[in-house]
């Protein structure tokens, strides 16, 4: 028997494979869905025919019926935001969803661990510091790992590994780098830098570019791909840490590894998005209510479920109103009520 | 450009008694290559300053410049380098402007003489149109959109595309979207963000050329030269005073947040015109917000309050703002407490068209002994006539004063 096997079998309550496989074509259907739904609305009026029609057009002849701006919309505004909302959500829960794993802690999340605060913290400095949108990613990785490092740390110092001290300490580093970021806003030039800095802080699509996108794309999937390759590794790191040894595992290494990806998910979603809040926290456990316990099948979900849940926020932030909503206001709203239904449907023990 | 402004420059140190008649033929030649023809005319129109004449002269204009728009609009287009070096592919008339900024648009209606074309503004300039003198100039902007561009000059591009327009005008401090706005086939056109008096003229030139209005651009920069050579005649004057004889000056844009110029347009007119700046470390920028501490170590002497927000000479020298302190204020124990006029647009923000009208204004509130002879009223009149040849009442001229908050 594989370890891979026997980290499955260990794991509790599991969805059967064929049930799995339904649930995730289900789901990726699902995204498909709302990407499409999501390309069709918009401010600027294009019935869902001509949208469809626009999209054929570059891969087959069709007879172009459509105006020039038409097309544009389509193209330049809604396919790199609908491709980056669904990226940043996925990431964002992929983070969340590794983090709970690794710390074997259902509480923790890039938010609560400080890591989104960290990474927005790295990415103000770098817009302070004018140092382009490289130095921007660069920065917001180096701070959030620094975040998630001092967030480890502390239960270490004081020889405390319960779950409440976890995330006390990482309400303490994000109240730091909160401040922080406090003081970053008060350096700023209020003509030039603010605008960019808060608009980072609250979280929005509106600005992606082509560019940026492939910019955070490559280390986003990268970062993906691994933690979906070792993913049965979470389980075994999840049965504490004499078992995993037994079992052969570097414990050290695979947990480096997956903070690592989990630390760049999270600083490449705030590059390109700024911070929003509650996905990576919330999402995580549907796709555990969805899937069960089993990382190895609860993490992919988790994944979709993300990219869902982002495009669906995004697309109200630009559809809903002309002026746009941030999307952590609509997150907040709309991820916190979930996150209590969720709580009362778990009765989750908190201890 | 520079070599047009030049060019500019010593046509108006020529004839500068001929300004009206100068003015007032600009508009006319705007981008349809008659400028050679246009200089001409000028230098015949040596005596001809008569104002009935030149009064039904600009109805000409404005109903040769209608004919032009119906047939240059068929599409061509021009290419311009805006403020930023980029080259862009503009119309040749545009007719469906937005305007990223909230001076912007008022400066765009002067440059032109009408605001017909303006589709798209922020809110705050939509509240400044409604609250100055530019309502009665320019009905045409009531039903403008003001749901696309935020106050804080974020572009929502896809409703912007929704409205159709065909020319986007921003500062270079709030370009960080052009690109993602070219890429929907819409022309963004940058000005730059002036500092001074010259960056206001680069700018108004710059809009100019960019609205194809660059001869009325160029008036507005002729008159600009002159109200600049009007305070400096007196410079030996400015420059003999004492540091006693300077007073200190405060430029409040929000009162109650304590925000006000520390840096920028108007601290340069006020060091320009004879008087003292607050001195604050650190900040750099335009804006910044000291302590009611600093603002008391440094007891201002005059104050100026900006039309954004309600606030009155009154509120202070009653001391009605909660959280500080004025009554024992130098410029409140004084009564020298100023509401800054507001007419096409609030004066005090750094890019707004009337800047030359604002020093005419300061001077003569911080060295009454030199500039005394100002005559604010006259001089708010005469732009309004020379410029849009509409005629100010006196109501309307103490509106724009505000008259009755400044006693």
């Amino acid at each position: 028997m594989s370890n891979e096997e026997r980290a499955r079998e260990m794991s509790g309550r599991n969805l059967s494979k064929k049930a799995y496989g339904t649930l995730l074509t289900g789901l990726i259907l699902l995204l498909a869905g709302t990407a499409l739904f999501s390309l069709c609305v918009g401010r600027y009026r294009i019935g869902a025919s001509e949208v469809v029609r626009i999209l054929l057009s570059r891969f087959m002849p069709v007879e172009k019926a459509w105006e020039d701006m038409q097309e544009s919309v389509v193209f330049t505004l809604r396919l790199p935001r609908i491709a980056g909302a669904a990226l940043v959500g996925g990431a964002l829960s992929l983070s969340g969803a590794a983090y709970q794993g690794v710390f074997k802690n259902p509480l923790v999340s890039p938010d609560l661990l400080g890591v989104s605060s960290g990474a927005c913290v790295g990415a103000s400095l770098a817009i302070l510091m004018h140092a382009g949108s490289a130095g921007i990613q660069a920065s917001a990785f180096v701070w959030g790992m620094i975040t998630v490092g001092l967030t480890v740390l502390i239960p270490r110092l004081l020889k405390n590994n319960s779950i409440t001290m976890l995330v006390l300490s990482g309400v303490i580093v994000s109240g730091v780098m909160n401040s922080l970021m406090g003081v970053i806003k008060y350096l700023a030039d209020p003509e030039t830098e603010l605008a960019e800095i808060t608009y980072w802080q609250m979280g929005s699509l509106a600005k992606v570019i082509p560019e940026d996108l492939y910019a955070v794309a490559v280390p986003i999937l990268a970062a993906s791909a691994v933690i979906i390759a070792i993913r049965w590794q979470i389980n075994i790191l999840s049965l504490g840490d004499a078992e995993a040894r037994t079992l052969g595992i570097r414990i050290g290494m695979v947990r480096g590894i997956i903070i690592l990806c989990a630390t760049l998910l999270t600083a490449s979603a705030v590059c390109l998005c700024g911070t929003i809040g509650w996905v990576g926290l919330v999402i995580p456990h549907l796709g555990r209510i969805l899937a069960g316990p089993d990382n190895v099948k609860s993490i992919p979900v988790s994944f979709v479920l993300g990219a869902v849940f982002m495009l669906a926020i995004d697309t109200l932030a630009r559809a809903l109103t002309s002026m746009e909503l941030p999307l952590s206001i609509l997150t907040g709203l709309i991820g916190a009520p979930f996150y209590l239904y969720i709580l009362t449907k778990q009765r989750m023990k908190l201890s | 450009m520079n070599k047009q402004k030049r060019i500019a420059k010593s046509i108006v140190a020529g004839l500068l008694v001929l300004m009206l008649s100068y003015v007032l033929t600009g508009c006319s030649a705007g981008g349809n290559g008659e400028e050679g023809k246009e200089t001409e005319t000028k230098g015949q129109k040596t005596d001809a300053s008569n104002v009935s004449e030149t009064e039904t002269e600009l109805q000409t204009s404005e109903e040769s410049d209608e004919s032009n728009t119906s047939a240059l609009s068929e599409g061509g287009t021009r290419i311009i380098v805006d403020a930023l070096g980029t080259e862009v592919e503009i119309p040749e008339r545009p007719q469906a402007v937005a305007i990223v900024n909230a001076a912007l648009p008022s400066m765009v209606y002067a440059v032109q003489g009408t605001g017909e074309n303006i589709k798209v503004i922020v809110p705050s300039a939509y509240k400044g149109w409604e609250n100055s003198i530019l309502k009665d100039l320019a009905p045409e902007l009531a039903g403008v959109n003001t749901e696309v561009i935020s106050n804080d000059f974020e572009v929502n591009v896809e409703a912007l595309a929704a409205n159709k327009p065909d020319l986007l005008i921003c500062r270079e401090n709030d370009a960080g979207q052009a690109e993602q706005i070219r890429a929907m086939g819409i022309p963004v056109a940058v000005v730059n963000a002036a500092k001074d008096l010259d960056g206001l003229k680069q700018q108004i030139t710059m809009m100019g050329e960019i609205l194809n209005c660059e001869e009325r651009a160029s008036c507005i920069v002729g008159w600009y030269d002159k109200i600049e050579n009007r305070v400096n005649e007196k410079a030996s004057e400015v420059e003999a005073l004492s540091e006693s004889e300077r007073p200190r000056v405060l430029h409040i844009m929000y009162a109650e947040q304590l925000k006000i110029y520390g840096d920028g347009v108007d601290p340069y007119i006020t060091d320009w015109v004879g008087g003292q700046n607050i001195t604050l470390a650190g900040s750099s920028a335009d804006t910044s917000t000291p302590t009611m501490e600093e603002v008391l170590v440094y007891d201002p002497e005059i104050i100026f309050l900006s039309n954004f927000d309600d606030v009155t000479p009154d509120d202070l020298y009653n001391n009605r703002l909660e959280g500080q302190d004025w009554s024992n204020v130098s410029a409140v124990k004084n009564h020298k407490v100023y509401k800054v006029p507001c007419g096409l647009y609030r004066w005090a923000p750094p890019n707004t068209l009337e800047k030359p009208l604002y020093v005419l204004w300061q001077a003569s509130i911080i060295q009454p002994g030199i500039f005394g002879d100002v005559d604010m009223r006259a001089e708010v009149k005469s732009f309004f006539q020379e410029f849009f040849d509409y005629e100010l009442t006196e109501e309307q001229i103490d509106y724009v004063l505000h008259t009755d908050l400044n006693q």
